[in-house]
């Protein structure tokens, strides 16, 4: 695995999943997942696309708001 | 004996010369628990500590500091629980929150959550919390989930090469978490300077640089005394050639010495390369796949992110949703219809007050009822997105849009609040927040009230199985395909006014298949749907009381044509007559700004019929490409009050939500003439 290909790479792409490197670069599952805090150390965020879920704190309603679910999966949902 | 319970024993007996307990300091002991996000943190701290926590902020931030305390044999121990991070730097709030905690090391261990299916993502942190000299304890968690998937980790390697504690856990099963307790208690009692310390090994490079470093920095007072918790156990010259000079603002002259006697560039890399190596060969020494084929989950994801086929499957899975809500729920609807129906031809037996008659049955009946008939077809759908969002298939086809939305000029993860907004605007706007660009993310704040939310479906619900019956699924599609387009257009037309700025890279990180549990999607249909009901008592019935009132009065139910609320309708009708809406059409629109299932208990109060013969009284007001031009006004129009004021407060400034106002009215308005000229020409 060579990092600084990796990190040109998304920076010239700006925008990629973990999906278009491990294709790219022909990497194991294994080393997707010890690349992630690398890439966060060169700059490069991981945006987690799964919260559906908001968070109650950080809504302006929260105060007048009934809609918090009892598993605090956050408002409206 | 489970693997947790060897594990602990394993550690025990490799360390027992160094566990001397010393009983005498046995009470608060503080120590903290850390970890990389969504590891089952938050789950062992709550399984350890109980009801005995509480919630506050750490100070000058808005990150949420989780403080409780727990008991075990003569010792109390407060644990602290750490934001989920992958690594310590200070990139974000929660990471600087965390490193700050660690440096100042006002605790005595440090409990590191490692997920067991993603063991080599906490490798980084735990690696870098040695380099800090941390007394640490891992804690492989979800060892259950691992085993279920033929992922066996083998603790030993990591434990004799890092002589640190690993206990195997799982937050779900409870499995080794006595254990836990156990190696906590004697961890945290043993005499510090008993306590085998891990040196790490560098290359002679990397070593040469941390002492010159050192001795440089003890020239240098202000070092010493801004950086005294990083210069203990040489931390800074490592966390300077890890993150560079950004967060630390050494001296200038201090760093041209450096670079004087260091080629930093190439030091970077050789320290990089010596960390990924050494994570690499823990790794590989310490879990074994048992043969799972994992190609199956790349083909899927290979598939479904597909450009073209991607967006062919997206298109036909909404289409498939949109289809099973209504041919599942239109039975389980008439059944509803015909019981309000039923009460309200009893109740207008039963009571003989004129005006208290007329406000059951036509306004509360009416007009709640006429909303609550949708119930099916909201819980249906609910459902089955729900279904689609635990399986790990919505965040794929967010990805996918994510692609399409960067060629209007977009960042990309504007689809994933695009699909929040399909639920309620509110959280939709809130998830903003990630998009770091703030012009952008300003646009696209003033263009979510165009993604359709689920307040709007009782209004199409009426809408299409009154005009479109045969083709009810098709029209729904179109309606949330054009929600998109609208989203993402009216983004790219406001960025030409407000935005121009960097793109910063970033790297999408998808969630993993799985198969949601019935009791998951229950729940989560459940969670979303009882605000439709909760919204049934509430400001529908209010609004519905109102409406009912002001049709009622002056003239106490005679002439509704010269009631209040047909004053409020007639007053738009030179704008919307050519379009087919009378003033009833009007007055529910009006009322539909405080919430958009009102427009459906408007209609069934002003036309003063059950949700029934609705439909009829619509066919009579409406042609099918007014009804169409009235789904998309709908569609686009002014959002709530809730929407507004999210605006308001995440703009902080009155002007964008009083924009909205019109913005939204203005475009629904021209939409609904487009709309109607086409579907003239083809309805």
């Amino acid at each position: 695995m060579n990092l600084e290909q990796i990190k040109e790479y998304i920076k010239e792409n700006k925008e990629l999943s973990l999906l278009d490197i491990k294709e790219k670069f022909n990497l194991s599952e294994s080393e997707i997942k010890v690349l992630k805090p690398f890439l966060i150390t060169f700059g490069i965020p991981l945006k987690t696309v799964n919260e559906i879920h908001s968070i109650c704190e950080e809504c302006p309603l929260n105060n007048s708001c009934k809609k918090k679910s009892e598993k605090d999966l956050g408002c409206c949902n | 004996m489970n693997k947790g319970h060897d594990q602990s024993q394993d550690h025990e007996s490799s360390n027992t010369n160094v566990l001397t307990l010393d009983t005498g300091q046995n009470q608060n002991i503080e120590i903290s628990i850390i970890g990389n996000p969504n590891v089952g943190k938050t789950s062992l701290f709550n399984i350890l500590t109980g009801a005995k926590q509480y919630v506050a902020n750490w100070p000058g931030v808005t990150v949420e500091k989780k403080v409780g305390t727990f008991k075990y044999k003569d010792a109390t121990f407060k644990l602290v629980d750490l934001p989920g991070v992958y690594t310590l730097s200070s990139k974000s709030e929660d990471e600087k929150v965390a490193k700050d905690y660690i440096i100042n090391k006002n605790y005595e261990i440090v409990i590191l959550v490692a997920d067991a299916l993603n063991l080599e993502s906490s490798m980084f942190l735990l690696l870098q919390l040695l380099e800090m000299n941390v007394n640490i304890i891992l804690a492989i968690n979800a060892i259950d989930e691992a085993k279920e998937k033929g992922r066996i980790i083998v603790p030993s390697p990591i434990i004799k090469t890092l002589n640190i504690p690993v206990v195997l856990t799982s937050a779900r099963t409870g499995e080794g978490i006595d254990e836990l307790l156990e190696v906590i208690y004697k961890y945290s009692l043993s005499k510090t300077k008993s306590r085998v310390k891990t040196r790490i090994k560098y290359p002679p490079n990397i070593d040469k640089f941390i002492q010159s470093f050192m001795e440089l920095a003890s020239n240098y007072p202000e070092i010493k005394i801004n950086y005294s918790n990083y210069l203990e156990n040489n931390w800074l010259p490592v966390y300077f050639l890890e993150f560079g000079n950004e967060d630390l603002n050494l001296p200038k002259s201090f760093l041209k010495e450096l670079e004087t006697l260091f080629d930093l560039d190439n030091l970077r890399a050789e320290y990089t390369k010596w960390k990924l190596d050494f994570i690499s060969y823990l790794v590989s020494s310490s879990i074994i796949n048992e043969g799972i084929d994992w190609s199956l989950r790349d083909i899927l994801d290979h598939v479904l992110t597909h450009k073209v086929l991607g967006i062919l499957i997206y298109i036909f899975a909404m289409f498939a949703v949109f289809s099973l809500t209504f041919n599942l729920a239109q039975p389980l609807s008439d059944l509803l219809e015909l019981a309000f129906t039923s009460a309200g031809n009893y109740l207008s037996k039963v009571i003989p007050i004129p005006w208290l008659n007329s406000l059951v049955v036509e306004g509360v009946i009416g007009g709640v009822g006429g909303v609550l008939v949708f119930i099916p077809q909201i819980f249906i759908l609910f459902f089955f997105l729900g279904f689609l969002e635990e399986s790990g298939y919505l965040p794929r086809a967010a990805f996918l849009v994510d692609r399409i939305a960067r060629s209007f000029g977009l960042s990309g993860r504007s689809f994933m609040s695009i699909i929040l907004g399909f639920g309620c605007n509110v959280p939709a706007i809130i998830s903003t927040k990630t998009i770091a660009n703030k012009k952008e993310r300003l646009a696209l704040i003033l263009s979510l009230p165009f993604a359709s939310c689920s307040a709007k479906l009782p209004v199409y619900i009426l809408l299409i199985g009154t005009f479109f019956s045969s083709n009810a699924a098709l029209v729904l599609l179109l309606i949330y395909l054009s929600s998109i387009v609208l989203v993402l257009v009216s983004s790219k037309f406001l960025q030409r006014f407000i935005t121009q700025s960097e793109d910063i890279p970033f790297i999408i990180e998808l969630p993993r298949f799985r198969m949601p549990t019935f009791k998951n999607l229950a729940i989560y249909t459940w969670n979303r749907g009882k605000h439709f009901l909760q919204k049934a008592g509430g400001i529908i019935l209010v609004a519905t009381i109102i409406i009912w009132a002001l049709s009622f009065f002056p003239n106490f139910g005679q002439d509704i044509n010269s009631s209040y609320a047909a004053g409020i309708g007639k007053v738009f009708e030179p704008l919307t007559k050519h379009l087919g809406w009378d003033w009833r059409i009007n007055t529910g629109l009006v009322f539909g700004i405080a919430a958009k299932e009102v427009v459906v208990s408007s209609y069934s109060t002003l036309f003063n019929v059950g949700e029934g013969s609705l439909s009829f009284a619509l066919q009579n007001v409406l042609t099918p490409a007014s009804a169409l031009a009235l789904i998309f006004f709908v569609l686009a129009y002014v959002p709530c009050f809730a929407t507004l004021a999210t605006i308001k407060s995440e703009t902080n400034s009155w002007k964008w939500p009083i924009f909205t106002l019109f913005y939204t009215t203005v475009i629904a308005y021209l939409i609904a003439n487009v709309v109607f000229f086409i579907g003239g020409i083809f309805i």
